[in-house]
């Protein structure tokens, strides 16, 4: 906006843009014109004239606008494909009629500052703003001064979703319970064989109504396939009951003729079993809606964490705002059991927070001025005022969601051969039903059309490709959903059938073995030396230095209370350590070559200094007025779930091993204390050469899987069969990584890769159980097994099969989501 | 073999012809998008879901974001999801609802859409 009064306009939406940094640019009439966007130079290549000449830029055209300033500011796109990044902010419009009223609007948001992008869409009603410092409320008000009328809308109306799922769920209920009470009638009459009068006309007026009211959802279903020219499981059960009907109906209106029906082996004109097919299916129907809401539940789970409403600090007041009106930079005050409602930093106060819906780490956390907390997190017992750095679809819930769904849009390599079979399943079945029709009329026993017409029924009723279709997306649903409560994050179904497979485990050891950030482990003080002198000296020389060891001396005094004397002539000596004059009296801190330069005697800690050493940790000596006042040691503790969650990826029989830029001996202590044997031990391996290190293994023949935290071993992660990017908090989009865990805690790599295991294990099953159901249950409903055994399926039975079958694999693959992991 | 009996394999013999036809015969293409300069130019495409998915075809620019808008005028489950494989989406359609999804191809080429359970088919082709 700052730019439109140097800028040009674009002549088809008629929004300003930088010459800069247009989209498009043309030269009409030797005038050179700019464009916001592709869309807009393409509308004027077709009819130019129709924009230069008139004086108002076209109000129909285009659909969106688009206002781009700073184009290396825009969010990037990879060369594959992308969704569009979902909207900063989500508008509920009223009062929208007409396409004109889309531009009208998006033209009035336009006018906001820091509005990048608007877009309005009148099928939805919504208005998706995109853009920095967005305020809600000066949105809504730029809408209102329009003539229309909006409210900020939660970035995901899962609840609208939900009502409708349920409607669906209850309508079905019905369905099936008035189809099972006209239907119990029908069956008591024909099983009990109860003759009188009209009887069968009694029994045609029970049935049309369940098979022309309960079952019209499969022959509405059906016919609007057919006009597609494609089928489904709708087609069969319609046609399947229809042909039941059919048989019933010739048999009631004309008894002489098919007088063999009556007193044929199955006794009967067959009006119960359209009624028990329709009510046993609605009824399978009923149980699979249920189950698959189930299914997908994680994820809105997860969005419901965080709370619906903040407590917004402004000026020193505080109040309650619906959290659509958060922005990034608010303050917002979180008190004691309060979920935290959006990524944040803490400002001021002291609490620990449970992060475990997110992280899936058990323990809370400790959380201070400066930490960063995850929206949709459990407050503990202290109240924290958070800055939010993220909100709306920037949040890492959001991401996470999103992440989730991009898993569970993609399909493993084991799907391919259902997916082609499905393609094809219910036309093939639908030609078996003709070929056993055909076959029983021909070879049959009398009555050849009754045996006919019940197999060619049986088949189509059997026949389950839901078991089929729904075998692998239930199973990956439930498994990336089940992952991402433990903060468990597969990037793709690719990612969960590759971590099957991994036979070695690579860990990185620095911020993956280890926490990533050096403490101070020992103090070694010489006889009568107080803590402040020697932690007070080393923290003052050491004030001024970035170094992750300084920083965590003077992290040490802090919590110790103690605060660092003042220091005068100040050196540093590289290599060495750093020198300078407390109180009048030189003072250094540094390794034992500094001390031997200054010739200060240090022989009372050589055998500290050597232990500290073998232990990986760094020894940094103190001293003052040309005496050693003691040793500090520095280490880069490991994580104290390391060690047992490396027992237990042993014990799932993968080999562990451990990769780092450190020296051997370091590498090698760390090791030893969590349990990695010092053949594992790959040290003093350069951040350039850890992809070339896991070319080696894989070599070898190893399927390795890399575990680091993303930051300078990316090339590492991209090189592994499975990438594995530990501790990313908030930072889940980590892009060189397979698999994301979200905590820090390396019980999660183990528990991801039986995770994979599991979901791997329930497609397996799954797929073999659709594949076995309908390669038995087809042959058996053609009547395969009559000529041995005179056995035929009745019709009702295939029914209940089929109902069977599709909800037995949606409670299988919900079972994931139970199951011990670890 | 008695008359009625040839007449039933002649007729199974022409239903089987008749599906295959029907099912995996050539079909016309409905195809509909912006920026490829057809009559329809615009960025949202609605694609109604009703046994099927109509049109069956978009046709669309590389680099245009392009919105899919997918009007559900049906309760059957066979189209409760939608999955476009090649843009990472999978969303539920409610029933008797639209449901917007914006994609934005950076790529040329075709890519399928499909129900859940992979048995409606729609394809995104892309051009340059």
């Amino acid at each position: 906006m700052t730019e439109s009064s140097l800028a040009s306009r674009d002549p088809v939406c008629g929004m300003a843009v930088a010459p800069s940094s247009a989209a498009a640019r043309r030269t009409f009439e030797g005038q050179e014109i700019f464009f916001c966007e592709s869309g807009c130079a393409a509308a004027f290549d077709r009819e130019p004239g129709r924009y230069m000449h008139s004086a108002a830029p076209a109000s129909s055209l285009p659909s969106r606008v688009v206002i781009r300033e700073d184009r290396e500011n825009s969010p990037p796109h990879d060369s594959r494909l992308t969704t569009h990044d979902p909207p900063g902010v989500s508008l509920a419009l009223q009062g929208m009629h007409c396409a004109s009223c889309v531009t009208t609007i998006e033209k009035a948001l336009a006018q906001v500052p820091g509005v990048e992008e608007a877009s309005v869409n009148l099928a939805t009603s919504r208005a998706d703003v995109r853009g920095y410092n967005l305020d809600p409320a000066r949105l809504v008000a730029a809408i209102r001064a329009s003539g229309y009328d909006a409210r900020p809308a939660a970035w995901l109306e899962a609840g609208d979703d939900e009502l409708r799922a349920r409607a669906e769920t209850r309508d079905v209920l019905r369905r099936t319970l008035v189809a099972a009470a006209l239907t119990v009638p029908v069956v008591v009459i024909s099983m009990a064989d109860l003759m009188f009068p009209g009887r069968d006309f009694v029994l045609l007026a029970l049935t049309l109504p369940v098979y022309l009211w309960a079952g019209a959802p499969f022959l509405s279903g059906a016919v609007r396939t057919l006009r597609h020219r494609t089928a489904n499981m709708d087609t069969l059960i319609a046609i399947g009951t229809t042909a039941a009907l059919a048989l019933s109906l010739a048999a009631t209106l004309f008894p002489a003729k098919l007088t063999a029906v009556a007193s044929g082996p199955m006794g009967h004109v067959y009006y119960e079993a359209v009624g028990v097919i329709l009510t046993l299916i609605l009824f399978g129907r009923y149980l699979e809606t249920r189950a698959r809401g189930r299914t997908s539940a994680a994820v809105r789970e997860l969005l419901d964490l965080a709370p619906k409403r903040a407590r917004l600090v402004r000026d020193g007041v505080e109040r309650e705002v619906p959290l659509s009106e958060v922005a990034v930079g608010d303050l917002l005050r979180v008190k004691p059991g309060d979920a935290i409602p959006v990524d944040g930093s803490v400002r001021a106060g002291r609490s620990t927070v449970d992060e475990s819906m997110v992280t899936g780490e058990s323990l809370p956390v400790e959380k201070a001025e400066g930490d960063r907390v995850i929206g949709g997190t459990l407050n503990g017992e202290g109240a924290i005022d958070v800055e939010a750095t993220a909100v709306g679809s920037q949040t890492a819930l959001a991401q996470i969601a999103r992440l989730v769904e991009q898993a569970q849009a993609s399909k493993p390599t084991i799907q391919k051969l259902a997916d082609r079979i499905s393609g094809i399943f219910v036309p093939a079945v639908m030609g078996i039903a003709i070929v056993t029709w055909v076959a029983w009329y021909v070879v049959g026993p009398e009555p050849r059309a009754l045996f006919a017409t019940v197999a060619f029924a049986s088949v189509l009723i059997i026949a389950c490709p839901c078991a089929l279709g729904l075998a692998t997306p239930t199973a990956i649903l439930v498994g990336t959903g089940r992952g991402a409560r433990e903060g468990i994050l597969f990037r793709n179904a690719n990612a969960i059938e590759e971590a099957r497979r991994v036979t070695l485990v690579l860990l990185d050891k620095t911020g993956t073995i280890t926490e990533g950030k050096p403490r101070l482990t020992d103090r070694v003080h010489v006889s009568g030396v107080p803590d402040e002198d020697l932690l007070g000296t080393a923290a003052a020389l050491e004030q001024g230095s970035a170094h992750p060891l300084a920083r965590a001396i003077v992290e040490a005094a802090r919590e110790k209370g103690i605060a660092p004397p003042a220091v005068e002539s100040f050196t540093s000596r590289t290599g060495l350590g750093i020198s300078g004059t407390i109180q009048g009296r030189r003072a250094v801190v540094g390794n034992a070559s500094l001390f031997e330069q200054d010739g200060i005697d240090i022989s009372a800690v050589h055998e500290d200094i050597a232990r500290f050493g073998s232990e990986g940790k760094t020894p940094l000596l103190v001293g003052s007025g040309g005496k050693l006042l003691g040793v500090l040691a520095v280490a880069d503790r490991e994580k104290p779930s390391s060690k047992d969650a490396i027992r237990r990826l042993k014990e799932r029989g993968l080999k562990v091993a451990m990769l780092t830029g450190d020296r051997r001996d370091t590498a090698a202590a760390v090791a030893a204390r969590v349990g990695i044997g010092i053949e594992e031990v790959f040290a003093e391996v350069l951040a350039s050469d850890k992809a070339a290190k896991v070319r080696k293994l894989q070599a070898r023949g190893e399927v390795v899987a890399v575990v680091g935290d993303g930051v300078n071993d990316a090339p590492a992660l991209a090189q592994a069969d499975v990438g594995i990017a530990i501790g990313a908090g908030a930072d889940v989009a980590i892009e060189a990584s397979d698999i994301t865990l979200v905590g820090g805690s390396l019980a999660s790599v183990a528990e991801a890769i039986a995770l994979s295991r599991a979901t791997l294990g329930t497609i397996r099953q799954n797929l073999l159980f659709a594949f076995l159901y309908n390669a038995l249950g087809l042959p058996i409903a053609a009547g395969a097994l009559y000529p041995v055994t005179g056995w035929m399926l009745s019709p009702m039975i295939a029914s209940a099969a089929m109902a069977a079958s599709s909800v037995s694999v949606v409670s299988n693959s919900l079972r994931l989501a139970k199951r011990r992991l670890a | 073999m008695t008359p009625d009996r040839i007449a039933a394999i002649g007729i199974g013999a022409a239903l089987l012809v008749l599906l295959l036809v029907f099912f995996f015969g050539k079909r016309r293409a409905v195809a509909a998008g912006p920026g490829t300069g057809g009559a329809s130019d615009s960025h949202e495409i609605t694609i109604v879901v009703e046994g099927g998915y109509s049109p069956d075809r978009v046709v669309t620019r590389r680099g245009v974001p392009l919105t899919l808008i997918f009007d559900r005028r049906e309760t059957s489950p066979c189209s409760d999801e939608i999955v476009l494989p090649d843009f990472g989406i999978r969303r539920s359609l409610p029933p008797n609802a639209k449901t917007s999804i914006e994609i934005r191809p950076e790529r040329a080429g075709e890519f399928p859409f499909s129900c859940g359970m992979n048995m409606l088919h729609g394809k995104i082709q892309v051009v340059e």
